[in-house]
């Protein structure tokens, strides 16, 4: 009878999850009309797929920029929040302060983030093109320039989410066994010889966690691309869910939308599959 | 349309008093007669709505509209409110979420609201595919032969589907419609007339750029999509090009199209402020109030702030005149009017359209004019009381008379995604004009197939 207090779980589980991801996958295939009373389907077989991967530029386009950002802040966050981390768990006094202050963009609405960005890449009013003119340099067009909008987006999302790669790269190192290290010192290594033969290592885990974590999350990014440029400008900076949430709740085509979903899906799936049998296969060792 | 969000504080004086019975108290008076002048059939159908307001007591109904400043249906209800009785529930939502709400109550008739507005770019889907209910037996119920000739006669086409010819879907209570601004006292310190053509405005555009220090000469709103097609579309047309045949066939990469793409990104390499093709209401509206900027399209809500000193720098130096033609262009600027329609499976649909009555009616609508809020019936344009608190109005009325709606037809979402992406990539440079007219003609074929509008 144990089983049954799994029944709850379960049955949230399949009628938040799966029913959404099977009728996604049934609307794929279809082309969806919503008539009075009724969400009318008409088998299509593979259009919505076949429209995707070759005849519709803007999909490919948003896949280029999804895996630019992604690749971007997964690079970039890494780097920051895993030398802060090192730095951080050094000194217990700037543990303290430290860690507070970066929690801040972490506890800060995405939204509200977004718009901040958007105020300190204004052209003309902008703090940022205001302290390259007192430099002498000419000020630059941030987000509506189509070869640097993507990268502005970037830039704030690193802001945003490095603390977070930062704290949980700071929980894992806290965490290690002291005792490798003390024998690494015995042995007379460096500092760089103990980061790479210690430390990382034994870090891996964590670190392919705060991976995963960030390349799903990077791919869905939406709210900061749909604020600070609106996918613009043209399609310079439409990501894949900015294609789809567009596709399905503006051009109506639930299907097609669907179809996208479905494909991302699969990527991701992919991904998180081989970042799990990193994991895995590191522990074994 | 968004612009109304705008006009935050345009009327700092209050509001008509909350009781209307004070300011409209004989309806008689209060409605001043309709222009048109045998008048019998127009009275008649003015007079139910302004004389005799039912007894509504212990009904309720449910309506929903976007939020906004001010406050659209507001007043409006509350007036009704207090002299019917009926109970009202009010559904405010921002914009973007109303189109969503909206999207699946109507389609799936779930009866949630009794009354709702809608902006017209949404009009053809909810019309076309029996979202919401058809208003002809209604009007026939109460004894009215349809909408009256008070109404501008463009916004009693935008009310019926197919748009112009067909039945009544929805009654258009609010002539949003973009008008043309141009700075007067720079034309005047030029010796310039105000242009009529787009040449014109080009040439007073580069006179301001290069003449004034840290001025631009023409502000737009070019962010990808609905943005960049409302501030695209009287240029667009100003070059006498359209958007499909009469047989629904794409016009997209034609001579007239490209001409008038590559007239808009000249305007804005050469004129306008840096990053236009990311602009929006806000990035406009700011260029224009701080006197950085000389022309653009407006809409009525920001047309109401340019002249009001708490918000705005160039108070008084302001011209309106209707949107400029190329010589052999037709012209026009475009509409953004709001619709009341009762959605399919409404509950109280008979209360809901005595109340439509009301609000599309001279009392009503000039509640919300006295707020700022564009009517579309020419005696509440014309009204002296108006005219002297909101002196634009005048521009309003003219433009809305000549003033041109978006095509009418079901999938215009996709097509202004298809073409709205393009245009702003124009414009930013990212894309030639002629190679996103020609994406843009591409897409919308297919599209057009896909609707069965093409084979």
């Amino acid at each position: 009878m144990e089983w049954l207090f799994l029944v709850p779980a379960m049955v949230i589980l399949l009628t938040l999850v799966l029913f959404p991801v099977l009728s996604s996958i049934l609307f794929s295939f279809n082309r969806v009309e919503l008539r009075p009373g009724a969400v009318a389907l008409s088998p299509i077989g593979l259009d919505n797929y076949q429209h995707a991967l070759f005849e519709d530029g803007t999909f490919w386009k948003a896949a280029g920029n999804t895996a630019f950002f992604v690749a971007g802040v997964v690079i970039f966050e890494t780097l920051i929040g895993l030398g802060l981390a090192l730095v951080v768990s050094q000194h217990a006094r700037l543990r303290r302060y430290l860690t507070s202050l970066l929690l801040i963009p972490l506890v800060m609405p995405p939204v509200v983030i977004s718009l901040a960005w958007l105020t300190l890449y204004d052209f003309r009013g902008g703090v940022i093109n205001w302290a390259l003119r007192s430099l002498g340099l000419s000020p630059v067009q941030w987000l509506s320039a189509p070869n640097l909008a993507m990268q502005s987006v970037v830039i704030a999302d690193i802001w945003h989410l490095s603390p977070f790669v930062f704290l949980i790269l700071l929980a894992g190192l806290q965490a290690l066994p002291i005792e490798p290290f003390e024998a690494a010192d015995i042995d007379g290594a460096t500092p760089w010889q103990k980061f790479r033969d210690v430390t990382l290592p034994l870090l891996s885990p964590v670190l392919l966690v705060v991976l995963l974590l960030r390349t799903i999350d990077g791919a869905r990014v939406f709210d900061k691309i749909y604020v600070m440029t609106g996918g613009g400008p043209g399609t310079s900076s439409i990501s894949m869910i900015m294609h789809i949430y567009r596709q399905a709740f503006r051009v109506l085509d639930f299907g097609y939308a669907s179809a996208m979903s479905v494909l991302m899906l699969m990527v991701l799936i992919l991904l998180a599959v081989i970042y799990v049998r990193l994991v895995l296969g590191r522990q074994s060792l | 349309m968004a612009g109304l969000a705008l006009s935050a504080a345009c009327a700092p004086t209050p509001a008509p008093p909350a009781a209307p019975a004070a300011t409209a108290a004989p309806p008689a008076t209060a409605v001043p007669a309709a222009p048109v002048a045998p008048a019998a059939a127009a009275a008649a159908a003015a007079k139910p709505a302004a004389g005799a307001l039912p007894d509504l007591k212990g009904k309720e109904i449910t309506i929903s509209y976007p939020r906004g400043e001010p406050q659209q249906l507001e007043e409006i209800s509350k007036a009704f409110e207090a002299q019917t009785g009926l109970k009202f529930n009010r559904v405010v939502l921002p914009y973007g979420e109303l189109y969503d709400k909206l999207l699946i109550n109507l389609s799936q008739s779930t009866g949630a609201y009794d009354m709702t507005v809608v902006d017209d770019p949404w009009c053809p889907q909810f019309f076309s595919k029996g979202y919401v209910q058809e208003l002809d037996p209604f009007f026939e119920k109460a004894g009215l032969k349809g909408l009256d000739s008070d109404f501008v006669p463009r916004t009693v086409d935008l009310s019926k589907w197919p748009a112009g010819t067909g039945k009544i879907m929805g009654i258009d209570f609010l002539g949003n419609v973009q008008l043309y601004a141009y700075r007067k006292d720079l034309l005047e310190k030029y010796g310039m007339q105000p242009p009529k053509t787009w040449d014109e405005v080009f040439q007073f555009a580069s006179m301001v750029k290069q003449k004034e220090s840290e001025m631009y000469g023409y502000a737009m709103r070019g962010k990808a999509v609905n943005p960049a097609v409302s501030a695209f579309m009287p240029i667009f047309w100003g070059h006498g090009a359209e958007m499909f045949d009469d047989n629904y066939n794409p016009l997209f990469n034609s001579e007239k199209s490209l001409a008038a793409l590559e007239f808009w990104v000249k305007l804005a390499k050469e004129t306008a402020p840096p990053g236009v093709a990311t602009f929006d209401s806000i990035e406009v509206t700011r260029s224009l109030f701080s006197g950085e900027s000389a022309q653009s399209m407006v809409w009525p809500a920001w047309a109401g702030v340019l002249d009001d000193p708490s918000q705005s720098k160039t108070v008084g130096k302001w011209g309106l005149g209707v949107a400029p033609a190329q010589p052999g262009g037709k012209g026009g600027s475009m509409m953004g009017n709001w619709l009341l329609a009762i959605p399919q499976g409404a509950k109280n649909a008979d209360a809901a359209f005595q109340f439509m009555l009301f609000a599309s009616g001279p009392e009503g609508q000039r509640i919300h004019a006295m707020q700022g809020i564009p009517p579309t019936r020419s005696s509440v344009f014309q009204d002296p009381d108006i005219l002297a608190k909101r002196p634009y109005f005048k521009s309003i009325h003219e433009n809305l008379q000549v003033a041109r709606y978006r095509p009418r037809i079901t999938n215009w979402g996709a097509v202004e995604n298809a073409f709205g992406t393009q245009i702003s990539s124009a414009l930013s440079g990212e894309n030639s004009p002629k190679d996103a007219l020609n994406t843009v003609q591409r897409d919308v074929v297919e599209l057009m197939k896909k609707e069965g509008y093409l084979k």
